[in-house]
């Protein structure tokens, strides 16, 4: 207990030392700085993110692929790969890397949405993998 | 590599810098069509076909398969560029 105070204090104070390296914590900080920046933000919903997570459009859902519970493993609707567990709890790589994050957001909100997903819709759904336990 | 965006029904979009250098990389090490002809897929290819000729329909079709874009299924260290008899690894009927 005493080891992870003091890496604790460590880490508040020496941030530069991991800049390569975020969490699923620092992504979802830069989310919130951009929905509010948008005007009327009232914070992210975990509920609204599940929903938004499982709603089908088009051909797909994100859950078509990640599944309705993302603490298990997934498979690609199209070609079979297997896909990792999603919530961080299971897969604690999750939404660590912003570039690899941004990478897969534009990739797939383009695959479901037909479009770029808003902060406001990442921020939900990141909310909500991160409620998983 | 223009239409990654559209990729077989997906995006496959990447980074316009690590874009540049992929397609130089295709370039200057493509294969000639006279032998690997001009299928837009690497599995219509007829390289691709003699080497899994001997891979029944049943195993295309498996759960843990399902798509000849799925190498890992069977090559197991795909992801680092080896695709070795060494680390194949072929899916049972039961798994997944």
């Amino acid at each position: 207990m005493r080891t992870e105070l003091v890496v604790a204090v460590l880490l508040a104070f020496a941030p530069s030392a991991f800049a390569g390296q975020g969490t699923a914590a620092s992504y979802l900080q830069g989310l919130e700085r951009e929905a509010a920046s948008l005007g009327g933000f009232a914070g992210f919903s975990a509920a609204r993110g599940e929903r938004f997570f499982k709603t089908v459009r088009g051909d797909w859902a994100c859950a078509t692929c990640h599944t309705k519970d993302p603490l298990d493993a997934g498979q690609h609707a199209r070609t079979g790969r297997d896909i990792a567990p999603l919530a961080p709890a299971a897969n604690p790589e999750r939404f660590a890397d912003a570039r690899k994050t941004d990478k897969w957001f534009r990739r797939n909100c383009n695959d479901v949405l037909g479009r770029s997903c808003t902060a406001l819709e990442k921020g939900d759904v990141l909310v909500w993998l991160m409620s998983l336990k | 590599m223009a239409r990654l965006d559209r990729h077989f029904g997906t995006d496959a979009s990447v980074e316009p810098a690590l874009a540049a250098r992929i397609g130089a990389y295709l370039r200057a090490h493509a294969g000639a069509a006279r032998r690997f002809g001009s299928a837009s897929r690497i599995s219509e290819t007829a390289w691709f076909r003699e080497e899994h000729d001997d891979v029944a329909r049943a195993t295309w079709k498996a759960p843990a398969v399902r798509s000849a874009a799925n190498c890992s299924a069977c090559h197991t260290q795909a992801a680092r560029g080896d695709f070795s008899e060494r680390h194949l690894t072929l899916p049972m009927e039961t798994r997944r």
